[in-house]
């Protein structure tokens, strides 16, 4: 019987890239016949957390970009510009983001760094990368310095305060009355979230309940369900990323199931959705759902991911990729604007800085400009996402929500 | 109250879990005498074996779990057995990073284990396999799950209490702990009955992984760091009461539910709930008395090595090589400059940590904290205060030295595994409720803003900032170390005590080098700051200060060079060596190696001897002479030092002593006088009380009544150091000296000790004109006990009766005018013990000073005392003269047992003779 399992678990992962292979290709996808390139290369740099302390990028991050990069080559590059993918994991540790960027830049000779999920080691790179006039275009815009810099294109939502307020209106907007957060005490980011969550709670007419600190390693967080079960919160923030399962198991325990709301894409997480005790879960997402294929843009992003990363659309980061992949989509249409043999870094903040309420083919939350020496505008817009019954859906498609912007 | 019942009954319910993991760890130390830091580990063992059979493999719950508690948990018992049998050898030190070096191990091979299983960071369910059916009580909805781990928790700490108290295999275990002899001796195997205790442990263990891995899923990080949580249950329990760790246990649960609900309106503390349990472990670790938290197994004497050091010029040669190859790094080594830099930076916080560790042998495990605390003090001073860069850096330290004050108040109280938790408690509960404040990093992830100085903006010029602080501060350790504190923390590692009763003040040595070593580590936080521009509080996680600890102890070499090699091994491996899980497979190497450098403690590694000759010879030293035989005692007589005594000092005097130990009465109503100018004796047979009278006298036990006056000066309340600075010196019946230090360094401390004595300045560095009177001091007093041919010598080398003559010569070089003897001629022959006598008889006539003598060599007694005191039963029993004493019935008798000495002993009043 074991055997039988054993023998199971290994040709069910070749069926499945099998099968997505065989989906993809009659999906619609590129063909695979490429015009001819005719001018220079392009290469590209990612700069990530892959196999550090946290746990939403990982490996599988990287493949999204060389996913982009085999679609767009195979139709014969961008404007006849090939692309290549250089890809680096900081660990999560500065020395090594140092190392990584520099070679990246000095070595590799990358003219942008394109989709970056490493925000905890950005003060040291991102300093490294500016003096040497490379953009960094999209990935996670979660840090208040990183998206103050110019040479930093943010090409998602601003997820500071703007991600706390479109929480706070989603939970409104969904019907929700009382509001509360729990957060990671011992998390920069997570703990200055109650205060403003207070704030941003009031500001859509909800009543704030409790900002309630709690840290991975509790073995109970019953506590934590009652005192949000005695103030009849009917929405809880989660900040930080503590264990929802254990959160959601102990709530669940006393009767007391609330709708989970959430920034960003930690929602698609697999144990999330397969978690019976996670009845309800809202998000405001940064970039555009992955579930989606009312456009063109989305059918591509989905159609490229099955046929180039087929376990990407499987993993934890099947909606952080579309993060990634709206940074690509933003390189690809300021590299449409390139003309030099040999194009440089500043050719591509040039072309960025000419984005004039870009809307990236509908994958951008809200169009976008960039103008050279002024500072970047915050993209306070936002798509949503909702987890029902351990199924994901897009409520309202690409159609996405705004908060004023901050 | 409707709204307060219920977290009290949340309360219960998660504290059962602390309870539960605290009872086994208290079983474990109980039964084992060794604090089991891997507990955590090994529960986490047991449930990924679990997860393994039962979700991978499919087989049922029922036989995976009986597999885990019948097969896995005693295998690991018995290979834990030997491994803690074997460490048991070397010292407590190595016994605890031992074990945190298994955690690391086990910890590292898991992980990987689980990679296997699913994407690196995922959550994992772990199968919750016993019903999940609820009941409420109070309106709280309860688990039959959590009511089983309950009562499995209630029933462990009861029954295992009353297990140790009634069974004969419970007592067996509890005795084997305190004294494998006399279990052995009772017809019990000690082996046997270990063997059982661990077996028994860890299958505790490994049940307690089961229980407690539904309640935050398959992660063996969160699983140690949940039963880390435990320690402070384990604290309240003092760790040996089980009824009462499970108590503690239900006490923290029940703290952190209802500071979850009455507190969530206070933002800034809002990390309080998750660390109560720190909380609890550190200041239980503060206020616990000490008598409760004695060792249950005393720890072994650091193990005597002999060590190699080179010379100063090849010292100074390879460290001028080194520092000009690290100047020409930056035109080396291209874009991995930064892992350089860091590499300097992190060896400013091994020299910190090993100042403690192998200078002072003492642990910390909040090297880390102090080091955020620098960063963020660095980072406050030049954003917000705008204090220019060197003196910020050196601000950032002096502000890290309260907090390495704080830390050092367990380490005065505490020693070995209860120092290295709570500073392990104190590392998590500051960066789970301080880390996040304004006051430091404050709570975004944009933490605090640090700066680079003017010449260090580029990633080059900052490289050569760091250098020179790196080099300055190997300069400062390396002048500590060899200067009057690096000897004082020497001679602390290898015997406070000796130290103690020398005249130094070993409580402020203790803080002085806690004051030093996070005064480095706050630089460090500073300058790492600066590399990274902007820093929050998780480039300090507080578990990392276990690797560092273990690295800190794996490395070989004095300072600078431990430092170094720790440094390139922590940053520079991973830095070349790039396989995706590199640093878990250095965290596996780390762990398991230290486990190794433990086991060869006894016989470290060390220079090969034909490099030691190539290297003495590069650094012009001498071929040491072969060992010569003991040298004639006073081969020379030297120039006589000013008396030490002057004219009207009266010498000891005990005035009807007193010392009860609970209901047992060591010394009973002793009164005698040890007058200057002459060698009184004590004697009587094994137990009749003189060592306790020796150590009431120097201060080592408290008298119950009764006073000590020397020259006239009550001291009975005064320490032992401050009475070893009014002249009262002493000797050991087991040898205490500091076998890590030369002869010739031994007998310098004799009289260094107390001229550091309780002052700040005085411990740091020698006044002028000391090291004359040292040098002068330690020359006579070789002299006089003939020990020239051995002042090179390392005192781990000696022979049983070389230590008796070098720690007389110890005494005789201090500024001692009492000197309590206790058995110092055992392991001389009789030769050496005639001349042995000359001696005290020469010194004495020499200075004047008066010798208080415990022997049992009733020879040398006669013959050089000219008073003696006589005790039995811890009373005085007969004084007088050596013939009176000769001639006495009543000391023959006692010497060879009579009824009759009994009688006279039960009928004297006390303090009559």
């Amino acid at each position: 019987m074991a055997r039988t399992k054993l023998l199971a678990r290994l040709i069910a992962p070749l069926a499945i890239v099998t099968l997505s292979v065989g989906v993809a290709a009659g999906a619609g996808a590129a063909p695979d016949k490429a015009p001819a390139q005719t001018k220079g290369t392009l290469v590209i740099g990612n700069i990530s957390n892959a196999t550090g302390t946290t746990s939403l990028p990982s490996a599988e991050h990287f493949k999204v970009l060389q996913a982009w990069a085999k679609d767009v080559n195979s139709r014969g590059g961008i404007n006849g510009y090939k692309v290549v993918v250089k890809t680096a994991d900081d660990k999560a540790d500065p020395a090594k983001a140092s190392e990584a960027i520099k070679k990246l830049i000095e070595d590799d000779h990358a003219i942008a760094i394109v989709g970056q999920y490493a925000g905890g080691t950005a003060s040291v790179w991102q300093p490294i990368a500016d003096s040497a006039g490379v953009p960094i275009i999209g990935g996670g815009c979660y840090d208040s310095t990183q998206n103050a810099d110019q040479n930093f294109y943010c090409v998602t939502t601003t997820a500071i305060l703007d991600g706390l307020l479109a929480q706070a209106k989603l939970a409104a907007d969904e019907g929700g009355k009382k509001f509360g957060i729990t957060y990671d005490s011992s998390q920069p980011q997570a703990a200055a979230a109650a205060p403003l969550m207070k704030t941003a709670s009031t500001k859509y007419g909800l009543q704030f309940t409790d900002g309630l600190g709690v840290s991975n390693t509790q073995p109970d967080y019953t506590a934590t369900c009652v005192t949000f079960k005695q103030s009849g919160t009917t929405d809880v923030g989660i900040e930080g990323a503590p264990q929802l399962p254990n959160l959601a198991r102990d709530c669940s325990r006393q009767g007391y199931s609330p709708k989970w709301t959430s920034g960003d894409g930690q929602i698609s997480q697999n144990s999330w959705l397969k978690d019976p005790n996670i009845k309800e879960a809202i998000a405001a997402i940064y970039s555009f759902p992955y579930l989606d294929t009312s456009i063109p843009a989305t059918k591509r992003f989905n159609s490229v991911m099955k046929k180039y990363a087929p376990t990407v659309l499987k993993s934890d980061q099947k909606q952080p990729a579309t993060t990634t992949w709206t940074a690509a989509i933003a390189f690809e249409k300021a590299a449409a604007k390139l003309t030099a043999p040999n194009p440089t870094a500043a050719d591509v903040t040039a072309a960025l800085n000419t984005f004039n309420n870009e809307t990236l083919d509908g994958l951008a939350p809200n169009p976008i400009t960039f103008t050279a020496g002024q500072p970047h505008a915050h993209n306070s817009c936002w798509f949503t996402m909702v987890l029902k019954n351990h199924k994901l859906t897009e409520p309202n498609g690409m159609k996405t929500t705004c908060t004023p912007a901050t | 109250m409707q709204d307060f019942l219920p977290f009290i009954v949340i309360g219960l319910t998660a504290g059962s879990v602390y309870g539960l993991a605290g009872t086994g760890l208290v079983l474990t130390y109980k039964t084992s005498g060794v604090f089991n830091f891997a507990y955590g580990a090994i529960a986490a063992v047991a449930a990924y074996v679990f997860y393994w059979l039962h979700v991978q493999e499919g087989v049922s719950w029922q036989l995976a779990a009986l597999l885990c508690l019948v097969v896995l948990g005693p295998v690991m018992g018995l290979v834990l057995e030997l491994l803690t049998r074997m460490l048991s050898e070397v010292g407590t030190q190595y016994q605890i990073v031992g074990m945190i070096g298994l955690t690391l191990g086990i910890a590292g091979v898991l992980t990987l284990w689980g990679n296997s299983w699913s994407d690196p960071g995922q959550y994992v369910q772990f199968p919750d396999f016993l019903p999940t059916e609820t009941f409420t009580v109070f309106d709280v909805n309860v688990g039959y799950n959590q009511l089983i781990t309950m009562l499995i928790a209630l029933v462990s700490a009861v029954g295992l209490y009353l297990f140790f108290r009634w069974s004969r295999l419970g007592v067996g275990m509890r005795a084997v702990v305190d004294n494998p002899d006399l279990v052995n001796i009772s017809g019990t195997n000690p082996l046997r009955v270990r063997r059982w205790a661990w077996v028994i442990g860890t299958t505790f263990a490994a049940m307690s992984g089961l229980l407690l891995g539904p309640t935050i899923g398959l992660s063996v990080t969160l699983l140690i760091l949940l039963v880390v949580q435990a320690f402070g249950a384990a604290a309240v329990g003092y760790f040996s009461n089980l009824p009462l760790t499970y108590v503690g246990g239900l006490l923290i649960g029940i703290a952190a539910a209802l500071s979850t609900k009455y507190i969530n309106d206070i933002t800034w503390l809002g990390g309080l709930p998750p660390s109560i349990p720190f909380i609890v472990l550190f200041v239980a670790l503060l206020v616990t008395p000490r008598r409760l938290l004695a060792l249950r197994r005393s720890p072994p004497p650091p193990p005597p090595h002999a060590s190699y050091r080179a010379p100063a010029r090849v010292n100074l040669l390879a460290a001028a090589v080194l520092v000009a190859v690290l100047l020409f790094i930056p035109d080396l080594v291209g874009v991995k400059l930064a892992a350089w830099t860091v590499a300097l930076l992190y060896v400013i916080l091994f020299l910190s940590l090993g100042l403690l560790v192998r200078t002072s042998g003492q642990v910390s495990l909040a090297q880390l904290g102090l080091a955020a605390v620098g960063a963020a003090a660095f980072g406050h001073l030049v954003s917000d205060h705008h204090v220019p860069w060197l003196p910020a850096v050196l601000l950032a330290g002096l502000i890290a030295v309260p907090i390495g004050a704080i830390i050092a108040i367990p380490a005065i109280r505490l020693s070995g595994v209860f120092l290295a938790l709570a500073t392990l408690g104190f590392g998590i509960m500051l960066e789970q409720m301080f880390y996040t404040q304004d006051i430091m990093f404050g709570p975004t992830s944009a933490g605090v803003h640090a700066t680079r100085p003017s010449i260090g903006q580029s990633d080059r010029g900052y490289y050569y900032v760091v250098l020179a602080a790196a080099v300055l501060c190997s300069i400062f350790v390396v002048a500590l170390t060899r200067g009057r504190l690096g000897r004082l923390l020497r001679a602390l590692s290898d015997s406070p005590l000796a130290l103690d009763t020398q005249g130094t003040t070993i409580n402020l040595t203790r803080l002085l080098v806690f004051c030093i070593s996070a005064f480095l580590a706050g630089i460090f936080g500073a300058l790492y700051g600066g590399f990274v521009g902007s820093i929050n509080g998780t480039s300090f996680p507080a578990f990392n200060s276990l690797t560092i600890l273990a690295l800190v102890v794996l490395v070989l070499g004095g300072a600078p060079w431990y430092a170094i090699t720790a440094a390139a091994a922590f940053q520079l491996i991973p830095a070349y060596v790039t396989a995706t899980d590199i640093n878990t497979y250095l965290q596996i190497l780390f762990g398991f190696a230290v486990i190794g450098v433990g086991l060869q403690a006894r016989h470290p590694a060390s220079v090969p001897v034909p490099l030691q000759r190539l290297l003495d010879r590069l650094g012009g030293r001498r071929p040491e002479a072969p060992a010569a035989p003991a040298g004639p005692v006073v081969a020379v007589v030297p120039e006589p030092l000013p008396a030490a005594v002057t004219a009207g000092d009266g010498g000891l005097e005990i005035v009807d002593l007193t010392v009860r130990y609970g209901g047992l009465v060591a010394v009973d109503g002793l009164s005698l006088g040890a007058p200057l100018g002459r060698i009184t004796g004590l004697i009587g047979p094994n137990g009749a009380g003189k060592t306790t009278t020796f150590n009431a006298c120097s201060g080592l036990v408290r008298p119950t009544r009764g006073r000590i006056l020397l020259h006239d000066h009550d001291i009975t309340r005064a320490g032992a150091a401050a009475r070893a600075r009014r002249g009262l010196g002493r000797t050991f019946q087991k040898s205490e000296l500091w076998p890590s230090l030369t002869v010739e360094e031994n007998v310098a401390l004799g009289r260094e000790a107390a001229m550091a004595g309780g002052n700040v300045f005085h411990q740091l560095t020698a006044r002028p004109g000391d090291g004359e009177v040292v040098h002068e001091s330690v020359d006579h007093a070789i002299a006089l006990t003939g020990i020239d041919a051995l002042r090179e010598r390392q005192a781990a080398r000696l022979t049983s009766g070389e230590r008796r003559l070098v720690e007389l010569a110890r005494s005789l070089a201090g500024s001692f005018d009492v000197i309590l003897l206790d058995e110092p001629s055992s392991g001389l022959d009789p030769t050496e013990t005639e001349r042995f006598g000359g001696v005290l008889q020469h010194v004495v006539a020499e200075r004047g000073i008066g010798l208080l003598l415990v022997e049992h060599d009733m020879a040398l007694v006669m013959e050089v005392c000219e008073h003696i005191y006589v005790m039995d039963f811890g009373r005085p029993l007969f004084d007088g003269s050596p013939e009176e004493v000769r001639a006495s019935e009543l000391v023959q008798a006692a010497y060879l047992g009579s009824d009759e000495v009994e009688a006279v002993v039960a009928a004297e009043p006390a303090g009559s003779l």
